[in-house]
């Protein structure tokens, strides 16, 4: 750290591409002004990040962007607070501040050669899709892939244009669901648990890594039990208000366990030796 | 490391000393009396003894509101610029042995869990402090229930003691010892020290200890009827964490100026609704009886676990601040007594 650094120094990134995910979703592409660190920023797939914009505030966002794919960040932000809206309204060539990376990341080395099954829901996808990229480029790293991705509505989903690379990549399947349909869709409709159940993919050799709403994540876990996923096999990563993301502010903790810093990503088990507070 | 007296008449002639190499921050006596640590700016109003100051000295290590950058222009012009340093070589009179053991406390927060605050660390290492042992506790105080003394020494360099035309100042640290290495000071006689542990003696006594806090880690449950039970009435005014020498969060906002912003933190406390809530309206901790839960819990469970020692040093100001008399002493005499 340098004489003048500090903790909460961010650093200046420009957003160059802004995509309109959903009609209350955008994801924002962003590339560091220092040259050294636009090529060198290193991070890992579920680790999150603060970032600011300027005169309205910081906030947190996962790292939606895979590190295999360098030169850039991207991260996605539904509108919901002032942070959100001020970013919804920046256009490429803006300057925000970013600070990170921050956090654990998913087991990405651990869980090589194994199957992964991806269950996302809405944005929950963002973080999850990171992984999903990484492991795409390192396709001969890991197992079988099963995605099951569901939103409320097919304008819900983020990331279709991704859908193609996703569905030809080798040995890979994308499952998608839409809780309502609309006169376009014409795939399925239904919320993702019970696609998960009919699908039912095998835990042999596999782990299942989920990110969604509460009330998909609540539904989901009791039915990759019945496939017999143990607690183990399950990974997830929590969302929790955060402001300073390095374990000072004092705002994400669960009991003795602060999420900025042991988490964003926990398997069930150890949720479950977490009290109940998330 | 040895002891030395102080006469009070020679107290400024010594502080005026200090003033040539040293910030010197004071007790001074403010409007409608009220007492706080301040930079020294008027003699008159310095004072030594009497009940503890409103505030400790955290706001000296952790400002309530603190300039982490400016910035200014916009798109690839926009600049950013660190805050002035603030970390000249200050000594603090005065402290009080549980506001000195308070920052073992923020130094764990700050310095101990993973990356170093070196805002928070420039200003502790710049920091000396001289500390009172205490002749008259206040009515909220219980420093001896967790583990403090009213003429503790951890985290001081010199301890004064009263006794009457002078101070017995026990030496701490070598820093301690640099500053009473001054004419202002003579040698202490065995009898100034057994004076002063004669005083130190009666006052421990007159504050035997509430609750065993030690058993207290083990005995704060997530169900119990004692949340609630005391959060009832909770008005939600954070006078409790504000006044605490170790409540430590802290918010960031941005504030724009004519010229460009800053960005500040501030004192945040875990009593109020907005701290947890996020962005998309989801609130873990939804009501007062679950942040009085986390808030109890913090000091004398999870930072247990974390750390092993508890965030609280007994100084009392939560106890006599709250408007709607929640007594933190009888929460954890009601968790210790099994009453939940």
């Amino acid at each position: 750290m340098s004489d003048t650094g500090h903790l909460y120094m961010p650093k200046l990134a420009v957003i160059d591409r802004v995509v309109e995910e959903t009609w209350d979703t955008k994801t924002f592409r962003a590339v560091f002004a220092d040259e050294p660190l636009r090529e060198h920023f290193a991070y890992h797939p579920g680790q999150f990040q603060e970032v600011s914009v300027f005169g309205v505030g910081e906030a947190t966002f996962c790292l939606t962007s895979s590190p295999t794919r360098a030169g850039f960040i991207e991260f996605s932000a539904k509108k919901v607070g002032a942070v959100t809206n001020a970013l919804h309204d920046l256009a490429p060539g803006e300057t925000v501040g970013i600070r990170g990376p921050y956090g654990n990341w998913f087991p990405h080395e651990e869980i090589r050669g194994k199957n992964l099954l991806f269950v996302g829901g809405g944005i929950g996808m963002a973080p999850l899709r990171s992984l999903l990229n990484f492991c795409l480029d390192r396709r001969a790293d890991y197992g079988h892939i099963d995605i099951f991705y569901g939103a409320r509505t097919p304008g819900d989903l983020c990331y279709t244009y991704e859908f193609d690379e996703w569905r030809q990549a080798p040995d890979t399947s994308l499952y998608l669901t839409v809780d309502r349909g609309d006169e376009r869709w014409t795939g399925r409709v239904g919320v993702v648990p019970t696609y998960v159940r009919e699908i039912g993919p095998s835990p042999e050799g596999a782990v299942a890594i989920t990110c969604g709403p509460p009330v998909m994540i609540k539904f989901t876990l009791p039915e990759l039990t019945k496939l017999g996923f143990t607690d183990e096999q399950i990974i997830t990563t929590l969302e929790m208000r955060m402001k300073c993301g390095v374990g000072k502010c004092g705002r994400c903790n669960i009991g003795h366990t602060y999420v900025c810093l042991d988490g964003p990503v926990f398997t069930y088990a150890q949720l479950r030796q977490l009290p109940p507070e998330f | 490391m040895g002891a030395a007296i102080l006469r009070k008449s020679d107290v400024m002639p010594w502080v005026r000393g200090l003033l040539a190499s040293y910030r010197v921050v004071a007790p001074m006596v403010e409007g409608e009396g009220t007492v706080r640590y301040r930079a020294l700016t008027s003699e008159a109003s310095v004072v030594l003894g009497g009940a503890r100051p409103l505030r400790s000295p955290k706001e000296h290590f952790l400002p309530q509101v603190e300039p982490l950058l400016t910035f200014r222009g916009t798109g690839t012009a926009l600049a950013v610029a660190p805050p002035a340093k603030s970390d000249s070589a200050t000594v603090i009179l005065g402290v009080r042995p549980c506001d000195a053991r308070a920052l073992a406390r923020l130094d764990d927060v700050f310095l101990g869990r993973k990356d170093t605050d070196s805002l928070y660390g420039a200003r502790r290492k710049a920091a000396i402090l001289v500390g009172l042992a205490c002749a008259t506790p206040s009515w909220g105080c219980f420093c001896t229930s967790v583990g403090g003394s009213p003429a503790g020494t951890e985290g001081l360099d010199l301890l004064l003691t009263d006794l009457g035309d002078h101070y017995h100042v026990a030496v701490l640290s070598e820093a301690g010892r640099l500053l009473v290495a001054q004419t202002a000071f003579g040698p202490a006689a065995d009898a100034d020290a057994a004076l002063a542990e004669e005083q130190h003696a009666a006052v421990i006594a007159r504050m035997p200890a509430l609750f065993d806090a030690e058993a207290v880690a083990g005995k704060v449950e997530w169900e119990a009827p004692v949340w609630m039970r005391h959060a009832g009435r909770c008005l939600a005014c954070g006078a409790c964490s504000f006044l605490c020498p170790t409540c430590h969060c802290f918010d960031i906002q941005d504030e724009v100026t004519a010229e460009g912003g800053v960005r500040f933190r501030c004192w945040d406390t875990c009593q109020f609704g907005e701290f947890t809530r996020m962005g998309a309206g989801h609130n873990p901790r939804p009501t007062q009886t679950e942040r009085l839960r986390q808030r109890v819990s913090h000091k004398f469970k999870y930072l247990v676990e974390e750390f092993g020692r508890m965030g609280c040093t007994g100084c009392g100001r939560c106890v006599e601040a709250c408007p709607v008399n929640i007594d933190i002493r009888s929460v954890l005499a009601e968790i210790e007594g099994g009453g939940r």
